[in-house]
């Protein structure tokens, strides 16, 4: 089982963060990590080093919110959409889709990779 | 599984050792680390163990690099400004201090530096150092430092366009430049220091800024008094020439009242003659002015001007003497002969201190090609002219 290439994944980080905020009414740092190695069944693995800076810049472009809540013993920060975010989730999202039958497009992969909305 | 309060402790002096500081980061990798480490507890391996995984995936300086590369992201609109800002304010810089030497040595091409030099400096460079100055100061839109900020940069803008304005001469310059000129040194510059002597930080910035808009000030100064120079030089000159045109109409009005006479018509040809050698040289200094390599030709001595005008005047001295003995002749009256003695004469004077001063260095200028030496050629055409008309105003 390969993991996807951090290469490819650069541009994805974000919406990725974003669809998972918007179908989770609040996460975590780990919690979005962990979903994401779950739903992608271990191909796509969110570092430190790249879920962080993209986290920190969606709470800047007040796209989302962190709120802290003391949890075994420890400062736990949730990041959640604000209603701003949401409509940036929802316009990512679109691109996303956009983004992913143009490729299917490209390389030629047909409808047996088209996206179920 | 949960780490004990004493491992959680050991992950957060390890974060605190790293200096993790920037928001919250520090919050979201405590408890992202510990949650990674318990996970590996939970699959069977010790606290030892599972934390050498986490922290090996993380690397040597690994936390530091996710901190550095958080902030670079988050800022990163701002660092790309910043950079844009510096190119701008350089390159701004640059073209605008070329352009104010191109026009202060007359070289072609000064409308277009300045003009290239302005737009970057004043569309580009000052109102990024404000937005910069703004956002790493995080003032607030209603607080006195923002206020006094945004007075600044507007005093800038109006300082620029009223150099601009001068420049192209568009109408309203002078009163422009009246507002400016309080402005700048009443308003600005006490405003810059007070902040400058406040200021911890970005000493650096507001003294750029300070000497930015000294420069401009000195420049306009300077430009407007080399103009009022330029003036000064040349309204002599249009004062002779206004008053050798006048004699230039006597002459001719004079002239034909008197009719037969032959010896006007001599001394009328040697008149001509002398005023055409003085055109001759008037024009040649015109042509030299325009030469580059004048000066270059004047250190090498493989040509020098004031040769040139020892000649030419050698050659017209025999021809003054002739015009002014022809003069003498017919001139009845004593004070009138004395005075076309006196301004036609071409005798070298003996001056103190000095020694022989030659009669050609009497109208000859060290600037070549200068105003002045044109002017006093101009002048010498009109004494030359005056003494014609002082003998047929006798007649």
């Amino acid at each position: 089982m390969n993991k996807i290439s951090a290469e490819l994944l650069k541009g994805s980080l974000k919406p990725i963060v974003l669809k998972l905020l918007k179908e989770n009414q609040r996460m975590y740092g780990y919690e979005i990590t962990q979903k994401v190695e779950e739903i992608s069944k271990g191909k796509i693995i969110l570092t430190y080093g790249a879920l962080y800076p993209v986290l920190h810049r969606l709470e800047k472009d007040g796209v989302v919110v962190t709120e802290h809540e003391i949890v075994n013993n420890r400062n736990r920060v949730y990041y959640k959409l604000t209603p701003k975010g949401g409509k940036k989730s929802i316009e990512k999202i679109n691109e996303m889709h956009e983004f992913l039958q143009t490729l299917g497009l490209l390389f030629n992969l047909g409808t047996k990779y088209s996206i179920c909305t | 599984m949960h780490l004990s309060v004493k491992q959680q402790k050991e992950i957060n002096d390890l974060l605190t050792r790293e200096n993790i500081t920037y928001s919250h980061l520090f919050d979201d990798l405590l408890d992202h680390l510990c949650c990674d480490i318990e996970h590996k507890m939970n699959s069977g391996l010790t606290y030892a163990n599972a934390s050498a995984q986490v922290f090996e995936a993380i690397g040597l300086n690994g936390l530091k690099e996710i901190q550095e590369a958080t902030i670079f992201y988050v800022k990163l609109n701002l660092l790309v400004m910043k950079k844009f800002m510096n190119v701008t304010g350089i390159a701004g810089g640059i073209l605008l201090v070329s352009s104010f030497l191109f026009k202060f040595q007359h070289w072609p091409g000064a409308g277009v530096l300045m003009t290239l030099g302005f737009i970057l400096t004043f569309l580009g460079f000052i109102p990024l150092a404000f937005i910069n100055t703004i956002k790493e100061l995080k003032l607030k839109l209603n607080s006195p430092k923002f206020i006094s900020y945004t007075v600044g940069f507007l005093i800038l803008l109006q300082f620029g366009a009223t150099f601009l304005w001068v420049i192209m001469h568009w109408p309203g310059a002078n009163s422009m430049k009246l507002i400016s000129f309080f402005l700048v040194p009443c308003v600005f510059f006490p405003m810059v220091f007070y902040h400058v002597l406040k200021a911890k930080t970005k000493r650096l910035l507001y003294f750029a800024l300070a000497i930015c808009a000294f420069c401009f000030v000195t420049a306009e100064t300077v430009y407007n008094y080399n103009k009022q120079i330029s003036v000064n030089r040349v309204s002599p000159y249009l004062d002779i020439e206004q008053e050798h045109a006048y004699m230039m109409w006597k002459i001719s009005e004079v002239s034909d009242s008197i009719t037969g006479k032959s010896v006007f018509f001599e001394i009328n040809t040697k008149r001509r003659e002398l005023i055409k050698t003085i055109n001759t040289l008037q024009a040649q200094i015109l042509k030299d002015k325009d030469n580059v390599f004048t000066m270059l030709r004047d250190i090498t001595h493989t040509y020098r001007f004031e040769d040139v005008h020892r000649q030419k005047f050698k050659d017209i001295k025999p021809e003054m003497a002739k015009y002014r003995g022809l003069l003498e002749k017919e001139i009845k009256s004593k004070e009138t002969k004395q005075y076309v003695q006196k301004s036609l004469s071409t005798s070298d004077i003996e001056i103190e201190g000095y020694g022989l001063y030659k009669w050609y260095k009497r109208n000859y200028y060290e600037v070549q090609g200068s105003v002045e030496m044109y002017t006093n050629l101009e002048r010498f055409k009109l004494l030359i002219n005056k003494a014609y008309f002082e003998l047929l105003n006798e007649q």
